[in-house]
């Protein structure tokens, strides 16, 4: 075709060879495309207007009819190999019939939007959908559609589809099997705090066993002491309640249910994981300084396993300072906003890291401890990112580790 | 054990100016051995910290003192031996929630009189208190 010269070229040629390049394009590229002919949905769109109606947008979401009729209206023109083989089943003329039977009602909102991008004069659209093929089965699809304005003026319009079922459901399968090692993380992380966990619960039954005693004595006497009784059975309800609520907490922390992603206070994910934390800081001699600024931005992310990533961070300063001195193991926990990214740190007074495991302490299967599996920090880590957040460590000027996780604030 | 613990609300008269000192910090469990002992008919007197215990100069004056091991600052096996250093003899009763190993004979070994893992049952803490008291004035 360079060889060809120009002045030759008729403009009837020309536009025989731009149609020539728009097919071979059309059947050669990898992606479904498909050429549609919404003339008439123009015409309803007008009549709209001449209604009043000026929000296209508002009145698509209370009218899926109207958008179903403007699917119905649209008809497909022409459509390439790759469509055939996505959509059809090998016979290319029983595609071409109107466009409603390949969109699910659940994907109603991408064509409504596509259509006011496309009267709202911008120049493409693009969305992760679902569709349908004729065969009925719905897929996860990239939906894409151009509108060149001398093609829509013409009442012509070009779409793509990329199936990206495989992508959707490699996603899914990731986010499960992270979710799978977040929880037997969580679980291995439970079994090493036991003895903590023991304590907290001891203390009420320990209350609760010492009232009741003390109830009877009163009552044995020979002028029972009604109004003590009555004291210390309303004592005995608060303790059985204290020790129902560590139950539920410690039982939220070993279930297995699917994440779920809330607007959290940072400040109170970490005063409530101090329960996992209060005994395991005061049997290893660790000072716990809590540093939590007050109105924080909250924080988009899955409460138990926020508060996993706070109690494993802990739990490795308190590991990190067994060397240390017992007067001088600190741990600060610290929070702070910097714009719209929350802060959290913990600052420890141990050893900090070898500059040469720095980089590797976030790897799988990566550890220091001789009993460690190393998978503490990666699954914080694929936590926090989850969230769209990081984390990250650097040793301290005045000694000591700080390890810090940012999470993006909420509005 | 029941058998070892007379009802010592009988004798309320007579263990009235009988103080008992508590030492916990977990308010609601301090709380409760408050009134345990006052059930027997002592008085009792209930700090959150060995801190507040020593300030409060109650050592000397305390027929027997129950104590928590763990605790925020002082330890209880810490405040027995101080307390031995200063020459105060009066009976130490401690109590953990912990299991760990070699605790208890840490603690017997700074000359606790009793160690009893919580949960206790209410007569376990009242034989202890029985010998305790038993063996006070004799020490005296």
């Amino acid at each position: 075709m360079a060889s060809r010269d120009p002045k030759s070229q008729t403009a009837e040629e020309a536009l025989r060879e731009s149609e020539y390049r728009y097919r071979n394009l059309f059947q050669a590229m990898a992606a479904s495309f498909w050429e549609l002919d919404f003339t008439p949905v123009g015409g309803m769109l007008r009549d709209l207007r001449k209604q009043g109606v000026a929000d296209f947008a508002t009145y698509f979401a209370d009218h899926p009819d109207f958008v179903r009729e403007m699917m119905r209206v649209t008809r497909v023109v022409d459509v390439n190999d790759q469509t055939v083989a996505l959509f059809g089943r090998g016979d290319k003329a029983e595609l071409l019939r109107p466009l409603d039977i390949y969109w699910p009602e659940e994907s109603n909102d991408v064509y409504a939007s596509s259509v006011i991008a496309a009267v709202t004069g911008k120049p493409s659209y693009a969305s992760e959908t679902r569709l349908r093929k004729l065969n009925g089965e719905v897929f996860d699809a990239l939906f894409t559609a151009c509108f060149a304005p001398e093609a829509v003026g013409a009442g012509k319009l070009l779409i793509g589809v990329i199936d990206i079922s495989e992508r959707v459901q490699a996603h899914a399968m990731l986010r499960q099997v992270q979710a799978e090692f977040a929880h037997a993380a969580r679980v291995s992380m439970l079994g090493e705090l036991t003895a903590s966990i023991a304590h907290e619960v001891n203390q009420p039954l320990a209350a609760i066993a010492t009232n009741a005693s003390a109830g009877l004595r009163w009552l044995d006497r020979p002028e029972p002491d009604i109004a003590e009784v009555r004291a210390l059975t309303k004592r005995i309800i608060a303790d059985a309640e204290r020790a129902a609520n560590i139950i539920a907490r410690v039982r939220d922390m070993a279930g297995h249910r699917t994440p779920e992603a809330a607007a959290l206070s940072l400040n109170s994910v970490v005063e409530e994981a101090m329960l996992f934390l209060a005994h395991e800081l005061q049997g290893h001699s660790v000072a716990l300084t809590l540093a939590l600024q007050r109105g924080l931005p909250r924080v988009l992310a899955d409460r138990t396993q926020l508060q996993q990533v706070v109690v494993n961070l802990a739990v490795n300063a308190i590991q990190a300072m067994a060397q240390t001195p017992a007067d001088a193991r600190q741990l600060v926990v610290r929070t702070q906003f910097e714009g719209v990214v929350v802060r959290l740190d913990f600052e420890d007074s141990g050893p900090g890291i070898d500059p040469e495991q720095q980089a590797r302490l976030f790897e799988s299967f990566f550890t220091t401890k001789s009993n460690g599996m190393g998978m503490g920090l990666p699954i914080c880590r694929s936590i926090v990112e989850t969230y769209g957040g990081a984390i990250s460590v650097r040793n301290r000027e005045q000694g000591g580790a700080c390890f810090t996780v940012m999470l993006p604030g909420t509005a | 054990m029941i058998s070892s613990a007379p009802a010592k609300a009988d004798s309320a008269c007579v263990a009235e100016d009988t103080l008992i000192s508590i030492i916990d910090d977990d308010d609601s469990l301090r709380t409760a051995l408050v009134g345990l002992v006052r059930s027997l008919g002592y008085r009792a007197h209930g700090f959150a910290n060995a801190e507040d215990f020593i300030a409060a100069d109650h050592a000397d004056r305390s027929a027997a003192i129950v104590t928590d091991i763990q605790m925020p600052g002082l330890s209880g096996i810490e405040l027995k031996l101080q307390l031995t250093a200063q020459g105060c003899v009066t009976p130490v009763i401690m109590i953990t929630a912990r299991g760990e190993e070699g605790l208890r004979e840490r603690a017997f070994a700074s000359g606790a009189l009793c160690v009893l893992k919580k949960p206790f049952p209410a007569e376990a803490l009242i034989d202890c208190l029985e010998r305790a008291l038993a063996k006070e004035p004799t020490l005296r």
